[in-house]
């Protein structure tokens, strides 16, 4: 039976298949979303908190291009932080602990008030595919498992680690995907039979457990930030102020490490039985144990689950030990002595992508219409994988309605360096976004996100008239009271003279301008005031938009842009130079395997990752500059002959 | 599309005698140029030459001084080889002049100057179509030649103490770097380690600048290259030192005669031997005397003898080892020695080549060299006839070298290379000194020590950004 009324198709209903679907239905696509279980929509089967370093960065730019993950997150906190405050901004991130089952409630909520979405449980068995007239194969729709196809334009995988997934707790092999959810059993022959190449990942989880069975007066109590600082653009300050619930660090000790390394031969991952790469930034405590054997002890979070259940997340302590070894090692933590657990740790393996196989537009590089987002793409974390999901969905509508599609590069946005390397890297363990991985981290700020891409979202179709304009303002509003500030003098008088003594700050000797006197480390915008006798009055974010008077972002942008602009400016000049390697475009009928000169390791990896530009060819894994330079002169001479132009020396 | 920097390097073969040449290319050729060379009136600048253009002129030390006299002429876009504005400064072709020249365009040039990548030029030309589109293949060939070229040069380079120095210098600062990574990425387990370490980290870049110095100073390139090597001129009396020195001058500077004893002080003299500036000290002959003058200058025959970085013992080579005894006793410990032994018209062929064999046991013993020892050459001379004095140039160049220079300049322009990138990152350290002197936050700091980590990759061919994060997981203890 065939199901004829869908544009899209989007498989999973995780964090990447939320915003596909609700990128997908905004451009009013009718899109129907399959998962294997329509109560695990937006499911968080990890930890239980949104952003952290970094992630925090993708939340903002999610948001900033119309996404939905911040809205939620705003709607469904425990406790929030801002995470090092005590840096400068490039490396201020949001971090908010969830209610998990709130927050899959208000996305699931979201996805079905959405008239252009359907929401199915059901597992695909099957991906229909055809030919082009250019004999390459399209996307045509796919088949549940029950028999009823649904053939559609475009399709997004987002099938997080559910393919083929089998968890691990010590000698207990368990063919299920996470938390007891049922594995997809049918996809990854699907994929591979229209030639999508897979290899397995491994990730893992650690232990819930009862909170009441915690002793947290042994525990240190982390509180929340007061006031909070909500995730989204749109939302108001005063929405996201409320009680918050506090988490708890404890730590590992001596005892600990060694019922750890007495049970090593127990544990799936040493004794061998685990293939799948798992992650160095998220190690088991065990593999913590053995590969930083000289530390003493280990921080654990203990952190809620939810505001209505007494289950704890154990952060730092993820394992794949068998239960037995978990609750003995769990209970030598101070504060864990009498714990008692929910849901045992566990390793769980998955297939997700093999290197090399994606477009730029996270499309399949095998089958047209095809799109991949989040952990299938070799990624981890929710944020990575809703990132993708929107930036996938918006490149698959394009095919649909025709236009650009959406690209944002390594200095325009994290989600940028997110797809950049997953497309171009041989990644050897699930990805996780990180500030250094970002080389312009300093203009990639969390507070300006909506700055660098709203404009994107705008032109994407995801962001309103009303958002567009609040960001265009702000960007006008910005530049202006930069320029009073950098032209407004200050003389050497009495007045200033008493200012500077008192905030000890070296005096002046002749007149200056606000300007300088802001990008001393020891003086902010709002000190300042004292002097800045003809500043606009700082309003509320409503009152400000579109008139002559600031608000409290603009100011603190305006501040930052000044007071960091030495360092600011100099990776200005680095992204120009970056650009211009950017903007230089590679033939997708290129074959590196015949360029002369071209050493044959770099061939074979230009070869296989298939990169769209020269930038992207520079970093791929063994490429150096001469084969780039190789590279260069070849396309110059293929462009020549192309155009029948140059043919003379001396043109 | 590719960044429009201006480089300079050396255009013509480092052996050819009579004129070398230096080739400077890019948007700031004649701007940089300037700076390092005026025209015989001092009047006229380069930027005001029309193109095609030769005037005479003069390049110009780092204290105005002249280095050279030059011939230079300009070429501008898009007329020139490689399309760009081109300045081609003609030197005499010593060795020595050209990389001092080459070396003046690089470092006095406020940073518009880099040295050119190998087979740069030739891809310049060709990408601002000075080439006929089927020499494309013929280009890409030239590029991959010279990069294994330059590449095995700089492995060779760096298999010593250059490589070693650099590799740990950036293993440092990948390390530094990792850790503020790290605790930027996950505060909560490594925030409280940040306290203060701005001040840890200065004593570590002050450190790595030392080095750096260090490095710049004393590596046997850069120093024996800027100041010359002291060389001692010593042996038993009457063996052939004054005509040794001589023959090398080709003047008769020290007195000769068969009177042994007859140089009774230390004379100094500069000269350029192939690749190298030899600061010669020719001394007195060693022996027991009872003449007190003469006493006098055997003393210091062998003060000079501790200062030399480089040992010419003259012997008479039908006298090894009977005249040598005394004169050995006085030579320091560890200096090279290339033994020079004179006088070999006196024996036949089959003679000599015993004389010598017997010399070299002899000398290896007494001079402890051989393996991991002291460094010791045998040449056989006669200086009477002006003969062998080449064998003692290739001897130098063994010896400082260590590898045959007659590659085309690429040799030093891989080690100018790595000059620069040391300089490079000694600025890149002193402007994170500058950031924790202002008290800014770490993540702006990594900005400066990235780049110098990055500089230091560019010495040995590794790449930072994926190497960092290794370093964050493989250094630290990541994740929750």
């Amino acid at each position: 039976m065939e199901q004829s009324a869908y544009d899209a198709v989007v498989i999973g209903a995780g964090h990447a298949g939320c915003e596909a679907a609700l990128a997908f239905a905004k451009r009013g696509l009718r899109t129907v979303v399959f998962c294997l279980s329509t109560d695990h929509v937006a499911f968080m089967p990890c930890n239980p908190h949104i952003g952290g370093s970094s992630k925090g960065h993708l939340v903002r730019e999610i948001d900033a291009l119309g996404g939905e993950m911040g809205h939620a997150i705003d709607r469904c906190f425990l406790q929030s932080r801002m995470l090092n405050r005590s840096k400068g901004p490039a490396v201020h991130s949001l971090r908010a602990q969830a209610d998990k089952k709130q927050y899959s409630a208000h996305m699931r909520r979201v996805l079905e008030q959405n008239p252009n979405i359907s929401l199915r449980q059901a597992e695909i068995a099957e991906i229909l595919t055809d030919r082009g007239e250019d004999g390459r194969p399209y996307f045509k729709g796919v088949v549940t498992r029950t028999g009823i196809s649904y053939p559609a334009r475009v399709c997004v995988i987002c099938s997080g680690t559910y393919l083929q997934a089998r968890c691990l707790t010590g000698e207990v092999i368990t063919e299920s995907g996470p938390s007891g959810q049922p594995s997809a059993t049918l996809l990854s022959s699907a994929l591979t039979e229209i030639g999508v190449k897979l290899r397995r990942f491994k990730t893992g989880t650690p232990a819930r457990m009862d909170g009441q069975s915690l002793d947290f007066s042994k525990m240190e109590r982390q509180e929340g930030d007061v006031p909070v600082i909500p995730f989204s653009f749109d939302t108001e300050p005063e929405e996201v102020q409320k009680e918050q619930i506090p988490c708890y660090l404890t730590y590992t000790n001596e005892r600990t490490h060694e019922i750890l390394r007495e049970n090593l031969y127990r544990s799936p991952l040493y004794a061998g039985v685990i293939e799948g790469v798992g992650p160095r930034y998220c190690p088991s405590i065990e593999d913590k144990v053995v590969r930083f054997a000289d530390k003493d002890r280990h921080q654990i979070f203990v952190e809620p689950e939810g505001a209505d259940t007494t289950e704890m997340y154990i952060d730092g302590m993820s394992s794949s030990m068998p239960e037995d070894v978990q609750i003995s090692f769990y209970r030598t933590v101070p504060g864990l002595e009498h714990c008692e657990i929910v849901k045992p740790a566990y390793a769980i393996e998955y297939d997700c992508l093999a290197p090399g196989q994606l477009t730029l537009s996270l499309e399949s590089r095998v089958c047209k219409g095809l799109f991949f987002a989040g952990q299938i793409n070799g990624s981890s974390g929710y944020e990575e994988a809703a990132a993708q999901g929107l930036y996938a969905a918006v490149n698959a509508t394009a095919q649909v309605l025709g236009g650009e599609g959406l690209f944002i590069d390594r200095a325009e946005g994290y989600i940028g360096v997110l797809v950049d390397d997953l497309v171009h890297k041989e990644l050897w363990e699930p990805y996780r976004m990180m500030t250094a991985r970002a080389e312009y981290r300093l203009l990639l700020r969390q507070d300006n996100a909506d700055l660098r891409l709203r404009e994107k979202g705008y032109a994407a179709g995801l962001v309103s008239e009303e958002q567009v304009a609040r960001a265009r303002w702000k960007k006008e509003r910005i530049a202006k009271e930069m320029e009073r500030l950098k032209h407004t003098r200050i003389g050497a008088t009495e007045t200033v003279r008493v200012f500077l003594e008192a905030n000890a700050s070296a005096p002046i000797r002749s007149g200056t301008t606000l300007a300088a006197l802001l990008s001393r480390p020891e003086l902010s915008y709002e000190m300042l005031s004292a002097l800045d006798t003809e500043r606009p009055a700082v309003v509320s974010r409503e009152k400000a938009t579109g008139t002559d008077l600031l608000d409290e972002e603009v100011t603190k942008q305006a501040e930052i842009e000044i007071k960091y602009e030495g360092y600011l400016s100099r990776q200005e000049q680095q992204v120009k130079q970056f650009r211009k390697m950017e903007t230089r475009r590679i033939p997708a009928d290129i074959s590196y395997l015949s360029i002369k000169g071209l050493r044959k390791e770099a061939a074979q990896h230009l070869e296989s990752f298939r990169p769209e530009n020269i930038g992207a060819a520079s970093r791929i894994g063994g490429v150096n500059p001469a084969d780039i330079s190789v590279l260069l002169v070849y396309l110059e001479a293929a462009e020549g002959r192309a155009k029948g132009g140059r043919t003379d020396g001396d043109a | 599309m590719e960044e429009a920097t201006t480089i300079a390097a050396i255009a013509s073969s480092m052996n050819d005698a009579g004129i070398g040449i230096v080739r400077v290319s890019g948007p700031k050729a004649l701007e940089a140029c300037d700076l390092v060379l005026t025209d015989a009136s001092m009047k006229h600048t380069l930027t005001e030459r029309a193109a095609n253009t030769i005037r005479f002129g003069y390049v110009l030390r780092e204290d105005g001084s002249i280095l050279d006299e030059a011939l230079v002429s300009v070429m501008r876009a898009p007329s020139s080889y490689t399309g760009e504005d081109v300045v081609e400064i003609n030197v005499h072709g010593g060795a020595f002049v050209l990389r001092e020249t080459l070396r003046r365009v690089l470092s006095g040039t406020k940073g518009m100057v880099r040295a050119a990548l190998p087979g740069e030029f030739t891809k310049r030309a060709f990408l601002n179509g000075k080439m006929d589109l089927s020499a494309a293949e013929a280009v890409q060939d030239m590029i991959r030649a010279q990069n294994d070229f330059a590449l095995q040069n700089a492995e060779r380079q760096l298999s010593g103490v250059l490589g070693k120095e650099v590799r740990r210098m950036r293993e440092t600062l990948l390390h530094e770097t990792a850790f503020i990574e790290a605790s930027l990425d996950d505060p909560d387990v490594y925030a409280e380690q940040l306290e203060g370490y701005g001040e840890r980290l200065r004593s570590v870049t002050e450190a790595l600048r030392g080095d750096i110095g260090k490095l710049l100073d004393s590596a046997a390139e850069g120093r024996l290259r800027k100041d010359g090597i002291r060389c001692a001129i010593i042996g038993a009396p009457n063996t052939g030192k004054s005509t040794l020195l001589n023959c090398l001058l080709g003047t008769e500077r020290a007195i000769v005669t068969d009177l042994p004893g007859t140089t009774r002080d230390v004379l100094e003299e500069q000269l350029q031997l192939g690749e190298w500036m030899l600061l010669l000290s020719d001394t007195a002959g060693i022996r027991k005397t009872a003449d007190a003058a003469e006493e006098i200058g055997v003393q210091r025959a062998k003060e000079t003898a501790k200062e030399a970085a480089l040992l010419f013992l003259v012997m008479d080579v039908t006298k090894v080892p009977e005249e040598a005894k005394e004169v050995l006793s006085a030579l320091p410990e560890q200096t090279p020695v290339i033994a020079v032994l004179n006088k070999a018209d006196l024996l036949d062929d089959a003679s000599l080549s015993q004389a010598k064999e017997r010399a070299q046991v002899f000398l290896e013993e007494a001079l402890s060299a051989g393996e991991a020892g002291r460094e010791l050459r045998l040449i056989t001379t006669s200086l009477l006839n002006n003969e062998g004095i080449s064998s003692l140039s290739d001897a130098v160049t063994e010896l400082f070298l260590k590898e045959n220079t007659a590659a085309q300049g690429e040799f030093f322009l891989t080690s100018e290379r790595h000059r620069e990138a040391l300089l490079q990152t000694a600025e890149a350290l002193k402007r994170t000194e500058g950031g924790i002197a202002e008290g800014v936050s770490e993540e702006f700091l990594t900005v400066d020590l990235m780049e110098a980590a990055a500089s230091l990759g560019r010495i040995t061919g590794e790449d930072v950004s994926e190497e960092l994060i290794d370093r964050i997981f493989s250094d630290f203890c990541m994740g929750k």
